[in-house]
């Protein structure tokens, strides 16, 4: 293990649970406490059964106040819909999902057990495959960005232009493909071709959940899928790079916080990577900060 | 569309995250009493623990996706939520101040211990005979630190004991809480979902 000295052991944390499930720690303490949560699927178990404890103790009976609900639901804001659409869902929207509608239910901590996330499987088909499956067969393929890989110098004049192009696309296939993309993404996954790309954090192994997996089919057409991406400061955005001959070439940016996006790629010039990194609002034109989140195609 | 009345908690937010507001609504309902309850209990002051509700829902409404069901029920989720929103609004300086004020003038105006005793009654018997059961050294602690919203600092202080046995007793308290609890018949992973 290679934790750095600051950080609690797993005994030192476990002995602050109870007191953490009670807000009772100082706030830099609670924040030591949600770092080791963040590696311990146990302690993560534990108090989880605590906050069950200590909602029975608060649990009064009482009816909701009635007219508390009219206060509420006069501040409730909804995003603009995109035009004529009747349910508009969030870019979180299917990350969500895939994680409430899986059919085993009741997660195993309620049932007092050690409960570790699901495991971030080699392969990549990780926690995000269970999608609407009535919805699977409307098979909605999106049109992606055509990952234009250029042989030699490429000037930084065209790369700025196509930066620009790409952010702009990726910004209309997001909202766009919503409605549709669950079914795509099933479909893309199902599909024995498609490859899978894990990009997970570099540095030692963590097992905090963040890590994006890559969908990428034969025809071209690619999937991001995100898994606990922390959400960035206004005024910065992910952005998506694939490796190409060498060198890193930006596929679109992917916002703050990002959903499931659809794009695409060459297949005549695959990357032989993928990257994410998190820059300022406008995008770059090569990453300038280490990635988020990296990982190798394999053949 | 979803049937409101018949939905899982985890189909209802589903549901909200799709901006459907009724989901929101059954939710308050199924919800809310709890919420607003505890919210009052640790603020004792009813225009703050207001708030405090109002907030919780509409963080529900506008970030679903942090309700993770590996970690809890959603009625234990938005508990905590309400809980920590409640403690760092009296762990503030000004307001720490005026709950100081208000506890003494409610306490000597007997206000307080009448409107506290019918909260009680209304909490499951099994629950408060599960709370009675513990040692006061656990018990203390707990609700020192849990209605009282002290940090397990200031109940070491406040108890004259060490701060890790203070810890500890919470931990084994709330241990001992769930396992007394399950012998009544009262499962808390089984209430909510």
């Amino acid at each position: 293990m290679t934790t750095p000295a600051n950080n609690l052991s797993h005994e030192e944390a476990a002995e602050l649970l109870g007191a953490y499930a009670l807000d009772a720690l100082d706030p830099e303490e609670a924040a030591r406490v949600e770092e080791h949560l963040d590696q311990c699927p146990r302690c993560r178990a534990e108090v989880a059964r605590h906050h069950e404890v200590t909602g029975l103790l608060a649990n009064s009976g009482a009816e909701a106040p009635a007219e508390l609900w009219d206060r509420i639901a006069g501040r409730l804001e909804r995003p603009d819909r995109p035009d004529g659409a009747e349910e508009h869902e969030r870019p979180e929207w299917e990350r969500l999902a895939a994680r409430l509608e899986r059919p085993s239910g009741t997660p195993d901590v309620l049932a007092g057990q050690s409960a570790p996330r699901p495991p971030a499987r080699s392969d990549g088909s990780g926690p995000v495959v269970p999608l609407d499956q009535s919805r699977r067969r409307h098979r909605r393929m999106t049109a992606g960005i055509t990952l234009v890989a250029t042989a030699a110098a490429v000037l930084a004049l065209v790369l700025g232009v196509q930066v620009a192009h790409l952010n702009h696309r990726v910004g209309q296939l997001q909202s766009a493909a919503q409605p549709g993309l669950s079914s795509a993404v099933q479909a893309a996954l199902e599909e024995p071709s498609t490859k899978r790309v894990k990009l997970v954090p570099s540095g030692p192994p963590r097992t905090n959940g963040t890590s994006v997996t890559v969908a990428l089919t034969s025809s071209g057409a690619a999937y991001l899928i995100p898994q606990d991406l922390a959400q960035l400061a206004a005024g910065r955005t992910y952005q998506l790079w694939g490796q190409i001959d060498g060198r890193m070439i930006s596929l679109g940016l992917l916002g703050a916080h990002p959903g499931v996006t659809a794009f695409s790629v060459n297949p005549n010039a695959p990357a032989s990577s993928f990257a994410i990194t998190a820059e300022p609002s406008g995008g770059t034109l090569q990453p300038t900060s280490t990635p988020v989140v990296q990982g190798v195609v394999t053949a | 569309m979803i049937n409101l009345e018949t939905a899982s908690d985890a189909n209802l937010v589903v549901a909200i995250a799709r901006w459907h507001e009724p989901a929101l609504a059954e939710a308050y309902r199924r919800h809310g009493g709890a919420v607003h309850a505890l919210a009052r209990r640790v603020l004792r002051h009813q225009p703050s623990a207001e708030e405090i509700t109002q907030e919780v829902f509409l963080d529900l409404w506008q970030h679903p996706e942090k309700f993770d069901p590996q970690r809890g029920t959603l009625r234990s989720f938005l508990l905590a939520r309400t809980h920590g929103k409640s403690v760092d609004l009296i762990r503030s300086e000004e307001s720490r101040k005026a709950r100081e004020e208000r506890t003494a003038r409610e306490t000597a105006t007997a206000g307080y211990d009448v409107e506290h005793q019918v909260f009680d009654l209304v909490v499951a018997d099994q629950v408060k005979e599960s709370m009675a059961e513990l040692p006061d050294d656990m018990r203390q602690p707990i609700e020192l630190a849990y209605f009282g919203g002290h940090t397990y600092r200031e109940v070491a202080v406040m108890l004259q004991a060490p701060e890790g046995t203070v810890k500890s007793r919470i931990r084994m308290g709330l241990t001992r809480l769930r396992a007394s609890l399950a012998e009544r018949g009262v499962e808390p992973a089984g209430v909510n979902l």
